[in-house]
């Protein structure tokens, strides 16, 4: 019995020693609902933004694709999904009721998804009905720290957005929302 | 006296025939685990450059359970085979998916242990350095060939990093080399200084070039695709750093480097050869592995536009030397270890039966088979794992191209080879936008007199959407 104890517990040892999750620092969909929402309030606490009421006359504001000049690689998908998803957050589409500006997303959309379901459906008088006054840019970059050994790994992301009215061609709001991803385990193996 | 013996021996028995049925279960169970996984070979559908055969091959070998070894090695077969294949979009699916074990950290962490002590087959497959950073290479090939420089640049980046010695300098200081957000401070400073600004330089920092190359080591293909990429982003100081750095890697693409820095181009052309090298065990016991070249070519390949003077291109990468370069070697102690260790106990447990059978000790003859069933578990763990990807070329080539005319074939040759090899990408067209257009093609080494044609797949879309509906 003393016997069969012993192996039991050494077996045990052996099979959770170390044991941990995997961990990754890329950005994560938490990271961009918690971006949507400090972005809506940016534009609410922005000069353009607090001129605004729902009285004013409608801006429709495109999305471009993401730039990505981070570490991270970002299929076209994931940067459609990230505009996709910031444009339809409840922040951003509450702008609409009390501040009279739409967000859209833009043509390139549909080229990109050309061949798809999505695209199908996109094509089909894709925002003819629609004057867009506004554009937004966004700029992912990213700096990564890696602990000695290759031993854990820390990214921190600027996404930077700017909005440009297409009349004036001037920036009329422009922020960079940071947000720190950490894993820790070896980075390469 | 005889049932005092009896009642002695008893447990004692009970507990060594466990022993040496335990032991020999676990040399059973793990001794199998040693083998790398023999699936059939996608080579000889590769020679002949029957890529989609190979690649529906691969894809049907396909592991879907993340825990399971070749989760990763099957995807990225899979996606080599599909760029190959001419199909881009396919190979994007499964190069994210190695993107996403590769940037998982943790993964086999609770199975050093095993690993060391039963074998390396229970962790899952993360490839050596040189396989992360060429699949890395590849899935900026993939990312290119959509376009989308932006994920090229930081694809390229990535394998640089993978790349990078992590180990502090001897002495246990940590080396004296500029970190990432040295880097950004640097970029930072020097975009700052091209926009009018006052740069906040650090005292010296002045004299220093643009400070973007991060990564310092001899992977020049990750270089010049970085180079190019972030030429095509605008990012033409950062261009020009790693450009500097292909040149001081591979003096020879000096002719090339001029041509792209000049912007004499729009359509990159990236060559791939021949089979990188097999993965084979070998030393005492099979405890050791190395990288056993397959192609052995080293003359340059041969690029011709029609209309345009043929181009020679020196191989930018060579597989056989980066295998040497950059792999892992960490357990190989460790399994050299274990097969001595098994040899002793094989030959001390073979002692002890011998003097068991001779005194007529079943204690003594049980004890010498644990012990020897103990050494056959340690030398059959102790041989080298040899899954590696199969599917890599020998090597890369690049040609900057301007192609001028719509439906232009450019034919691509390994002269002085035999067989002879050659291959034409057919009915290329200038690119729409601004921006250079991307084709990787894989010349077949065994097609004879008979050349590839390759139609590309992923040319510009020619049909705009409706400008009314542009914002």
């Amino acid at each position: 019995m003393k016997c069969w104890s012993t192996l039991a517990i050494v077996l045990f040892l052996l099979s959770a020693l170390g044991c941990q999750t995997p961990q990754t620092s890329r950005i994560a969909v938490d990271d961009y609902v918690e971006m949507t929402a400090a972005m809506a309030q940016s534009l609410r606490q922005s000069d353009a933004f607090t001129r605004r009421s729902p009285a004013s006359e409608p801006w429709v504001v495109s999305f471009d694709k993401v730039l990505n000049l981070s570490s991270e690689i970002m299929t076209q998908g994931e940067q459609w999904g990230v505009v996709a998803m910031v444009r339809g957050a409840q922040p951003i589409n509450s702008l609409w009721n009390d501040k009279r500006v739409a967000f859209v997303i833009p043509a390139q959309y549909a080229i990109d998804q050309r061949g798809t379901l999505d695209a199908e459906r996109a094509d089909k008088g894709f925002g003819s009905e629609r004057g867009v006054t506004h554009t937004v840019t966004s700029t992912f970059r990213s700096v990564t720290r890696v602990g000695e050994g290759g031993n854990g790994r820390t990214d921190v992301y600027a996404c930077e957005f700017q909005m440009l009215d297409l009349n004036t061609n001037e920036p009329v709001w422009l922020d960079t929302f940071e947000f720190k991803r950490t894993a820790t385990g070896s980075v390469r193996d | 006296m005889s049932d005092q013996r009896s009642t002695q021996r008893g447990p004692i028995n009970r507990g060594l025939s466990f022993f040496v049925a335990l032991t020999a279960a676990l040399a059973v169970l793990f001794g199998v685990g040693c083998k790398s996984d023999m699936r059939p070979s996608p080579h000889g559908k590769m020679r002949v450059g029957d890529f989609a055969g190979a690649r529906d091959m691969v894809e049907a070998q396909v592991e879907d359970d993340l825990s399971e070894r070749r989760y990763m090695l099957d995807r990225m077969r899979a996606g080599v085979l599909n760029l190959d294949a001419g199909d881009p979009v396919r190979a994007e699916r499964w190069f994210a998916d190695v993107y996403d074990v590769l940037r998982t950290q943790g993964l086999n962490e609770d199975k050093t242990v095993r690993s060391v002590v039963f074998t390396e087959g229970v962790k899952v497959w993360k490839g050596e350095p040189f396989e992360q950073a060429m699949a890395l290479v590849y899935y900026g090939f993939v990312q290119a060939s959509q376009g989308s420089w932006d994920n090229a640049r930081a694809a390229a980046g990535n394998a640089l990093f993978y790349l990078r010695d992590f180990e502090p300098e001897e002495g246990g200081k940590p080396e004296r080399r500029i970190d990432t957000e040295e880097i950004a401070r640097r970029a930072a400073a020097y975009e700052a200084k091209q926009r009018g600004e006052e740069p906040e330089y650090a005292d010296g920092d002045e004299y220093l070039d643009n400070g973007y190359v991060a990564e310092e080591n001899n992977f020049t293909m990750a270089y010049l695709l970085h180079a190019i990429s972030s030429q095509q982003l605008g990012r033409d100081a950062e261009a020009s750093d790693y450009f500097n750095r292909v040149v001081k890697l591979s003096p020879q693409h000096r002719p090339l480097v001029k041509r792209l820095r000049a912007g004499e181009y729009n359509t990159i052309v990236v060559v791939a050869d021949g089979l990188g090298p097999r993965k084979i065990a070998t030393g005492p016991g099979g405890a050791l592995s190395r990288y056993q070249p397959i192609d052995t070519t080293r003359t340059p390949a041969r690029v011709s536009v029609v209309g345009q003077a043929p181009t020679e291109m020196p191989a930018i990468t060579n597989l056989n030397a980066m295998a040497l370069d950059h792999r892992w070697n960490n357990l190989e102690d460790v399994r050299v270890a274990k097969n001595v260790l098994g040899n002793v106990l094989i030959a001390g447990g073979a002692i002890v039966i011998a003097q068991g059978i001779e005194d007529e000790s079943f204690e003594a003859a049980a004890i010498g088979a644990g012990i020897a069933a103990l050494g056959l578990l340690f030398k059959g763990t102790a041989k080298a794992n040899t899954d590696y990807c199969d599917v890599f070329p020998h090597r890369l080539f690049v040609a900057a191209l301007n192609i001028t005319e719509p439906n232009t074939d450019v034919s691509i040759d390994l002269p002085d080879v035999w067989p002879p090899s050659s291959a034409t990408l057919r009915s290329l067209n200038p690119p729409l936008t601004n921006q250079a257009a991307f084709h990787y093609l894989r010349v077949p080494t065994d097609r004879g007199l008979d050349p590839a044609v390759i139609e590309p797949t992923n040319e510009p879309v020619t049909q705009p959407i409706p400008e009314g509906n542009l914002p």
